[in-house]
């Protein structure tokens, strides 16, 4: 028995080093001194150095980039909520459009955004939306508004009707009842739509590359800066990737203890 | 609840939503439609020359578009196959007793926080012929090859980024099936005496089928769209021997050759579809059943 959960354990290790092994090299690679990078590319004894981060910051607009992308994922995800909540709510308690509006909320999810990109280019032009912060709010509604429809639905459906009527009765709107009442009780529900919205958005690419030109250039898309036509600057792209990761890590680091929660309770069950 | 005075209330409420996903989803693809029977470019996307059914057929004769097809179904096969298979053997090994499997296990998740463009950059710097440790080791072992400048290797090489980066993905849903079949069941077939090969093929497997499927469906969908990471790493080349459906629908869009490309989108979301709608049937026929 002993001999087995060793044998598990290193498996275990394996698969932690496979899925992890790129993201400690990217780290790796932000910190080494360039001459390095080009000359000894497997070494890793060396001297760290922030140059590359400092490089990011000072060398290009890439503050800019993150303010949009900061900037976009929050209004988006704000965004999101308040026009999703509503329908989930509409769905849950009424059963509103049936089961067709929601299979219709689901397929918007599943078409690849692609297919969508010309008319929008054009769409967009003619509205004067093109690198515009608003577009991208906007356009990333449409995936994100599907998803958090059926995540508010399903759970306003757990909800007991009887704190609603308890307030009906005692004079308050439907409204007021939706806000005051309902919005609370489904604060779990709020805060992984708006983890799942913001990092959605924080890492959205082909919109934000196709929309955006200079002014509301995100950090996904203007990160490539470091790629020219002839050379690549390894240790400023490695580190405006590690720059990138770092605040969707803050929100998992933020609700770390629902994710281990969630994830070892069911593991201590068996 | 028709008889609620509130009836329109209902409606207000999904109102909002309706208007910009209506707007942002639904007037696109019906002008996707439009443009597909233009002749469409940037200076003329008011009023561009009708051509019929040109572009379709233009579609259909080209080359590009049989290798993007055929790069794009290799591609989505090979990666789903190898991460279902890597998904069933981490949640089979994630079921087992070990010491530390909670931190680990988490641990295996860290792709999938990950933004789809710093995946490709990340791999960039790995399979990179002068730079990257990927090739620098292969050297160390006498390996001279080149990944990225490789037209035989590189659509394997982005089918493993793709198996990277979503495997853990797969796991989630594969291990949260497994958790969810009773204890009983295992515990009878280890009391008659079956094998854990034996337990896994008449226990687990059947039972982890609506599982598999849903993972499998998502994750054919999402493979099917993939853009980020080969956009990045190759751009679709060498040649066009990375080039998919996705890549290949954004370059005739920034070549000028509109009306392709919205021919081409118009299939994809045809194609789309048809997936959504298998999907839609075996979800509702399940939660039925249950």
């Amino acid at each position: 028995m002993k001999k087995k959960s060793t044998l598990y354990i290193v498996l275990a290790l394996i698969a932690v080093g496979f899925f992890n092994f790129p993201i400690i090299w990217l780290a790796v690679v932000s910190l080494k001194p360039t001459d390095l990078i080009f000359l000894a590319p497997a070494s890793i004894t060396f001297k760290p150095t922030i140059e590359h981060f400092v490089n990011v910051f000072l060398q290009t607009p890439f503050l800019k980039y993150i303010s949009n992308s900061l900037l976009v994922a929050l209004t988006s995800s704000l965004l999101t909520i308040a026009l999703s909540f509503p329908v989930g709510y509409s769905i849950a308690r009424y059963k509103t459009g049936g089961e067709s509006l929601l299979f219709w909320f689901l397929s918007l999810r599943i078409s690849p955004p692609i297919v969508f990109i010309i008319p929008i280019y054009f769409l967009f032009k003619t509205l004067n939306l093109l690198d515009q912060q608003l577009g991208l709010i906007l356009i990333y509604q449409t995936f994100n508004v599907p998803l958090a429809v059926w995540l508010f639905r399903s759970y306003v459906q757990e909800i007991p009707l009887d704190y609603e009527e308890a307030a009906l009765i005692d004079g308050a709107t439907r409204l007021q009842v939706i806000t005051k009442i309902t919005l609370r009780l489904a604060l779990p529900a709020v805060i992984a739509v708006f983890v799942l919205a913001f990092i959605a958005s924080w890492n959205e690419f082909l919109f934000a590359l196709i929309l955006t030109i200079t002014k509301s250039r995100t950090w996904a898309v203007g990160s490539q800066i470091f790629i020219g036509t002839y050379d690549i600057q390894w240790g400023e792209l490695s580190a405006a990737g590690i720059v990138g990761v770092i605040p969707p890590l803050i929100l998992a680091y933020l609700l770390r203890k629902r994710l281990i929660e969630g994830f070892t309770m069911g593991l201590l069950k068996g | 609840m028709n008889r609620n005075p509130l009836f329109s209330f209902k409606l207000m409420l999904i109102l909002p939503a309706l208007f910009i996903l209506l707007l942002f989803t639904l007037y696109p693809f019906i002008l996707n439609i439009f443009y597909s029977l233009h002749n469409l470019t940037v200076f003329n996307f008011f009023n561009p020359p009708f051509v019929g059914l040109r572009n379709y057929l233009r579609i259909f004769t080209s080359a590009d578009v049989f290798i993007a097809v055929k790069n794009t179904l290799i591609y989505v096969v090979a990666a789903v196959t190898w991460e279902l298979i890597l998904g069933l053997v981490l949640s089979q090994l994630f079921s087992q007793k070990f010491p530390g499997r909670g931190i680990l296990s988490i641990l295996v998740l860290s792709p999938i926080a990950l933004a789809p463009a710093v995946v490709g950059y990340m791999f960039l710097l790995l399979f990179y012929d002068l730079y990257g440790i990927i090739p620098a080791l292969l050297r160390l072992f006498g390996f001279h090859i080149s990944i990225l400048g490789n037209k035989k290797v590189v659509l394997a090489a982005m089918i493993f980024i793709d198996i990277w980066e979503w495997t853990p993905f797969m796991f989630i849903i594969l291990f949260a099936g497994m958790r969810s079949i009773p204890n009983e069941l295992y515990e009878a077939a280890m009391t008659d005496g079956a094998s854990s090969w034996e337990i896994f093929r008449y226990i687990t497997l059947p039972l982890l089928t609506p599982a598999i499927t849903v993972a499998t469906l998502f994750r054919i969908i999402d493979a099917f769209r993939t853009f980020e990471s080969i956009y990045v790493i190759t751009g679709g080349g060498p040649g066009s021997a990375t080039t998919t459906i996705s890549i290949l629908v954004y370059r005739s869009f920034t070549s000028g050759k509109m009306g392709i490309s919205a021919a081409l989108s118009v299939l994809v979301f045809i194609l789309a579809f048809l997936i959504t709608q298998m999907t839609h049937k075996y979800l509702f026929s399940r939660s039925v059943a249950q």
